[in-house]
């Protein structure tokens, strides 16, 4: 095979291949990986000529590097904040709501690159088939062409960040916060916590306590409980996503010692923590409805919620194997899970939504 | 290479006390009529590296022991009743006694490799026994699953098959204390592809492709096992299409449920497009395997070279 070149970390020409750097109209596409995640690591790549690679249109490899569906999880809670606030009647400034609606949106798309392009250098992307976006994996943008974007996109956070603070600047704690968490998250090269136990906290607060805590300031000129809350809420939901993931592949992270929750769970706890986190969810949820919300809606939520769980935890309760096709229907019932409680949250603030619009109320 | 497997059994004359009752019995059943594949691999290496004759007996005898190990465990836990034509030692002897004595082979395994005295040695091997009975477990829980994929049964069979072919490319440097990372990470690579394709080449037998040994025929699917060429076959079928394929009762039901003969060998076209890729990457490795052989072992890649023949295409070795 002449095309086809084998590398190990010890080489000096493995970053660059890995990286793409190593020609201009050339790819280097990983077919295997040998000792993942470790110095022992041995890449082999299959070397194709840019010309041969089948790149699709703009739109599409932007819906694949922007990983366009994961992107409700950035909106719905913005979302949450925006129904609350106009029922309140706390918008100060819809040109800073624009702004650090960009700012935001900016900055997840560069947390998600960076993800992307980490994943990709670690090894997680190529034991796993499922990792990151596929952008790099498949030749379509060099792993890193997808760093200098992460990189574009944390500028633009920063600058919209900026122009927020100077119209807010009781949001300027929550910048600063929020990059901190980010970049000891995803951007340094080493003592990154994406890879450890308990990793999700990162997850947890980016998306949730910090990005509505800060939008809700960059709205309302101040912050209030309602909007943390909501981005405890939210953050576990997200947090529970991360692990059904993560229990989809616990066998491959436990075995290229890629560390998370689950594989220090192992196995068979993880399987009690899945259940006992969406229960914790459920409770929380509950309790902000019945502190913001009326009865109905409460109960109604969460007699709905508890009840479409069942096949959730049915699954959980068959599954016998950390490989194989029933780990599939967990993924599948938890994401359902999450979508359901999606739905339902949004007819919820539609509702009240539209009764703020017919009646001020 | 002309010596009979059964000559492997016995490397000390502590290896099996004759006090134990139906021990050697057992292991006697066990041993005679298998081929003797690996302890081959590893006289043939042994051979081109110029190992000394009790070390490569060592290094046969452990890799049979280890095999024959996971046989008497597998045999009991996928309940199979025959073994080389035999009644299997779970049903012969006792469940306990099949445990035991699988145990007890792989206890030899390290009394043997201590005398030895090359820790990296006894390290290695442990690791790879440890590998072979992850890959066990996994394989057991996923029994019943006619959805698992090739990439995860792939998984499986790296560590349960590829396990021992990896061992018998390594082991024998690793005993001339040749720790160079490099070689053995090439090593490493070739093991894991013959391993893959010797699995996927049996798995092939199951639905009588080159199956000039004359296994039984859907063998693995009517044990509730998706083999690899069966997970190939399921990619992309409906659930109704699985369901009515894994009902099959001969190969005419197999085909009857994708659509006849001719997807059948159009799939099994893709299979061996797919496994000739695998071979490939297998020659890439064997190239980058002679930059690391001293003069006069070169013998060792015209050993090598006719291995994927043999254990995907099971053609018969030139004499």
């Amino acid at each position: 095979m002449s095309n086809v070149i084998t590398l190990s970390k010890s080489s000096p020409e493995f970053e660059s291949y890995l990286l793409g750097t190593f020609s201009k109209d050339k790819r280097a596409l990983p077919i295997r990986t040998l000792n993942a995640n470790s110095l022992q690591e041995t890449v082999t790549f299959e070397i194709k000529p840019v010309s041969e690679i089948n790149k699709p249109n703009f739109a599409v490899l932007l819906i694949y590097l922007l990983k366009v569906r994961a992107l409700i999880l950035v909106l719905f809670p913005m979302y949450l904040i925006l129904v609350k606030n106009t029922a309140d009647s706390t918008i100060r400034d819809p040109f800073v709501v624009l702004l650090s609606s960009l700012g935001i949106l900016s900055a997840y798309i560069a947390v998600n690159l960076r993800n992307d392009y980490m994943d990709h250098m670690k090894g997680l992307d190529r034991i796993n088939p499922k990792a990151g976006s596929r952008v790099i994996q498949r030749g379509w943008m060099t792993a890193s062409q997808v760093k200098n974007w992460s990189n574009f996109f944390v500028g633009l956070a920063l600058l919209l960040a900026v122009l927020v603070i100077f119209a807010f600047p009781a949001v300027i704690g929550i910048v600063i916060l929020t990059f901190s968490v980010g970049v000891w998250a995803q951007f340094l090269k080493r003592g990154s916590f994406k890879y450890q136990k308990g990793g999700e906290i990162f997850v947890f607060l980016l998306l949730g306590p910090l990005l509505t805590t800060g939008y809700h300031i960059s709205i309302a000129g101040s912050w209030d409980l309602e909007s943390l809350f909501l981005g405890m809420l939210w953050g576990w939901l997200v947090v529970f996503l991360q692990h059904i993931k993560n229990f989809e592949f616990i066998l491959i992270n436990s075995q290229a010692r890629f560390h998370n929750t689950v594989t220090w769970l192992g196995f068979d706890k993880a399987k009690t923590f899945l259940k006992v986190w969406w229960l914790c969810f459920l409770g929380m949820f509950i309790a902000y409805h019945l502190r913001y919300a009326g009865n109905f809606w409460t109960w109604f939520l969460g007699a709905t919620l508890a009840f479409t769980a069942f096949p959730f935890f049915m699954s959980i309760n068959y599954l016998q194997s950390p490989l194989g096709s029933d780990l599939v229907r967990v993924r599948r019932r938890g994401y359902n899970l999450v979508l359901m409680t999606i739905f339902l949250w949004t007819l919820e603030n539609v509702w009240y939504w539209a009764r703020w619009r017919a009646w001020g109320l | 290479m002309q010596r009979n497997v059964i000559d492997l059994k016995i490397y000390d004359s502590d290896d099996f006390p004759a006090y134990l009752p139906k021990l050697n019995s057992l292991y006697d059943d066990l041993f005679s009529g298998g081929k003797g594949f690996r302890a081959q691999m590893i006289r043939m290496m042994g051979d081109s590296l110029k190992l000394e004759a009790k070390t490569e007996l060592l290094l046969a005898q452990t890799i049979e022991f280890i095999h024959n190990a996971s046989l008497l465990h597998d045999d009991l836990v996928d309940r199979s009743h025959l073994r080389r034509g035999k009644t299997s030692a779970w049903l012969k002897y006792t469940p306990e006694y099949a445990v035991l004595a699988g145990d007890y082979l792989l206890a030899r395994v390290m009394v043997n490799l201590s005398s030895h005295g090359n820790i990296k040695l006894v390290a290695y091997t442990s690791q790879v026994i440890s590998d072979l009975l992850e890959g066990e477990w996994l394989q057991d829980s996923v029994v019943g699953d006619f959805f698992v994929t090739l990439e995860q049964l792939d998984r499986i069979h790296n560590l349960k098959t590829a396990s021992l072919f990896k061992w018998c490319l390594r082991a024998p440097f690793i005993a001339l204390e040749r720790y160079d990372e490099e070689l053995h990470r090439t090593l490493e690579e070739m093991g894991t592809l013959l391993g893959q394709l010797f699995q996927r080449g049996d798995d092939l037998l199951d639905y009588n492709i080159r199956n000039h040994e004359g296994k039984a025929i859907l063998g693995d699917l009517k044990s509730g096992y998706l083999n690899s060429f069966g997970a190939f076959v399921c990619e992309g079928l409906g659930r109704q299409q699985i369901d009515q394929l894994v009902r099959s009762k001969d190969l005419e039901g197999f085909y009857n449920s994708i659509g006849g003969k001719a997807p059948f060998d159009e799939k099994l076209k893709a299979f061996d497009t797919a496994n000739e890729k695998l071979i490939s990457l297998y020659f890439h490795h064997m190239d980058r395997l002679k930059t690391h052989l001293k003069p006069g072992e070169e013998k060792l890649l015209t050993y090598l070279d006719p291995l994927t023949d043999l254990l995907y295409w099971r053609k018969k070795p030139r004499e």
